[in-house]
């Protein structure tokens, strides 16, 4: 059983103000992402039936969940909930936990015990049937409560950044099992994490959450390809710059910097955003010249290690070049220099600003 | 890996963890003022005529009564005591503190204060007890009855207080968890809630059984002190500390009796610990 999901959210708390709506036709998984701060895990709680919107309207598939004269409570929403702790009940076996969303349903008991079992088989956990949550690991934790939470059959699943607390392979082995299963049982489901991986593993939309809002939303590919906010272009590792396309074609950053690059939208007085990988970003020698397209200088302010060599920011810049170790050791860069910048048009993107940037 | 357990666990004290040594000595004078009268007791006591004072037939009629009337207030303490312990854990701060400040009210006042306050309550002109005497004839100061109300009413605060204690340890999490998996309430508080307290819901009802067993006061002036039908080990000791000279070796050897029964609880609870509980 699957069902779509309808979602109009609206919760005030203070001075945090969250309004988001959601579509998801049964089935596809959506991953939210956004700062700490951003209200994803206040939009999750407020599906789930956690807490009450002030207002909206929540349905999954034909049920009305929640509005105005609408609250059903946590135990019939069929919303299942899975989090970074798997919370598995400490008093009982691997097979109770996963059975107990089957019982709570009025399943009998040999048969929920049934289902249980192959659910532990679906996630590798066979002959682990007996154990307590205290003697298995982190890793096979969280496979239990994966199956606890399918064997329920919801019709809706929520992951709230299920593999934060793993280790990178754990994680990674865990995320594999997710997608294989999210994909077998067909549950539509909101991921929400911070790990681009996830979204890129198991989602096929991604929605961008800042200040309670949607800064962006699409498809992945859609959205590493055009970002729409900063956040989204550095999440996916790209730089974001804004501009306007002045008549010769070079686009005059907000911060007055000049930029020649690629694009359709590259049309004289068009609002344009540009992306560049921090890694087509190389070191000049020269310092540049006022108005020279490309090319910029500053001081270094921040430097850290990357996997190939070092990233560093200038002062008063958002932008983040990656350069390889030689390069930067040969130059002598430290904290303070003074260094130019140079990028190739053909490596900066530019497309129109005004994509579904906002609903 | 990196996943840590929620369910606490008991620590060792790591060896560098000393305590000052200059708290050692008021701590050990507590140790003594706690052990000492017991050993005085021990000492003071006629060992020869221990074993027919403790079989006579007013010791065992006494210790009878005294079990089955702390068994009685225990399961009441039971019935009502877990619900109240609930009700405190999970209502909001301000309701939870009214509930808790009355719930431990029996608890710091004398329980002889208790003992009058139940028989104006429930004595043959009482509030209550005056409409059940009118109504159904029914009177029940002075009865065993009585005993295990008295008992009941300085015993509950110890098993709500260990309960509801457990529960805000435990958490809702569990809970939570539960009812998105399509759980109701009831099945809730019975497969999550109550199996996650167990220990604190045995220590309870262990404290509350003893405090019931050496419940005096209260007893006294809400039950009387009629022999197999109110008089319980406390006041079987107590009649036999007051009576005739010769009643002292009895009343000491009684008490030795009510001192090994409370051993013997201790030490049952403890090793239900060591095996019962799952890792």
């Amino acid at each position: 059983m699957t069902a779509g999901l309808r979602a109009d959210v609206a919760v005030r708390r203070g001075d945090f103000h969250l309004d988001v709506s959601v579509t998801l036709t049964a089935g596809s998984v959506l991953a939210v992402l956004g700062p700490n701060g951003s209200g994803k895990s206040t939009l999750l709680n407020a599906i789930a039936g956690q807490i009450r919107p002030d207002f909206g309207r929540i349905e999954v598939g034909n049920r009305v969940l929640s509005d105005d004269d609408t609250f059903v409570a946590v135990a019939d929403r069929r919303v299942g909930l899975l989090g970074q702790d798997p919370l598995l009940f400490p008093h009982l076996s691997a097979l109770e936990n996963v059975s107990f969303g089957q019982l709570a349903r009025g399943v009998r008991h040999q048969q929920a015990r049934s289902v249980a079992a192959e659910w532990l088989g679906r996630v590798g956990l066979t002959g682990l049937e007996d154990q307590k949550p205290a003697s298995l690991s982190g890793g096979q934790q969280q496979r239990v409560a994966i199956a606890r939470a399918l064997a329920a059959k919801p019709d809706l699943l929520l992951l709230d950044e299920p593999m934060a607390a793993l280790d990178v392979e754990t994680a990674s082995a865990v995320r594999t099992l997710l997608r294989e299963h999210l994909a077998q049982t067909g549950v539509t489901t909101i991921v929400v994490t911070h790990d681009v991986a996830d979204a890129i593993v198991l989602a096929d939309q991604v929605m961008i959450l800042q200040d309670g809002r949607i800064a962006d939303a699409g498809g992945l590919s859609e959205l590493m390809r055009e970002p729409a906010t900063e956040f989204t272009a550095s999440l996916v590792g790209l730089n974001l710059v804004r501009g306007v396309v002045r008549a010769d074609g070079a686009v005059i950053a907000n911060d007055g910097r000049c930029f020649r690059g690629v694009g359709d939208s590259l049309r004289p007085g068009a609002a344009v955003s540009l992306v560049f990988p921090p890694t087509a970003l190389r070191l000049q020698h020269e310092p540049a010249a006022r108005g020279t397209a490309n090319h910029w200088s500053g001081t270094v302010a921040a430097m850290e290690p990357s996997a190939t060599g070092v990233r560093i920011r200038l002062a008063g810049d958002r932008v983040v070049a990656e350069l390889p170790a030689a390069q930067w050791v040969g130059a002598g860069v430290t904290l303070g220099s003074s260094i130019s910048l140079a990028v190739d048009a053909s490596d900066v993107v530019a497309y129109a600003s005004a994509r579904s940037s906002t609903r | 890996m990196t996943i840590r357990l929620a369910t606490p666990r008991f620590r060792q004290p790591s060896p560098g963890a000393a305590i000052p040594r200059l708290l050692v000595l008021p701590a050990m004078l507590g140790l003594a003022l706690l052990t000492l009268p017991l050993l005085g007791l021990v000492f003071r006591a006629d060992w020869r005529s221990v074993p027919s004072a403790i079989t006579s037939p007013e010791a065992v009629s006494a210790l009878t009564l005294s079990l089955q009337t702390g068994a009685a207030a225990t399961a009441i303490c039971l019935l009502v005591g877990v619900p109240l312990a609930l009700l405190i854990a999970r209502s909001g701060p301000r309701l939870s503190g009214l509930l808790r400040a009355l719930t431990t009210l029996p608890l710091v006042m004398p329980p002889l204060v208790g003992g009058i306050a139940l028989l104006y309550l429930l004595g043959r002109s009482g509030l209550l007890g005056g409409f059940l005497n009118l109504t159904f004839g029914i009177s029940i100061p002075f009865t065993t009855v009585a005993v295990v109300i008295a008992q009941s009413f300085v015993a509950l605060p110890f098993l709500v207080i260990s309960v509801e204690g457990a529960l805000r340890t435990a958490g809702t999490r569990y809970e939570a968890v539960a009812a998105s998996l399509g759980a109701s309430r009831w099945m809730i508080f019975r497969r999550i809630t109550m199996p996650l307290v167990v220990p604190g819901l045995v220590s309870g009802t262990v404290l509350c059984f003893a405090r019931a067993l050496g419940e005096f006061g209260a007893t006294a002036l809400f039950a009387g002190n009629a022999a197999g039908v109110t008089r319980t080990m406390p006041l079987a000791i107590y009649t036999a500390f007051n009576g005739a000279g010769v009643g002292q070796d009895a009343a000491i050897a009684l008490s030795l009796l009510l001192v090994v029964v409370a051993i013997v609880i201790l030490l049952l609870m403890r090793s239900w610990r060591s095996v019962g509980m799952p890792r």
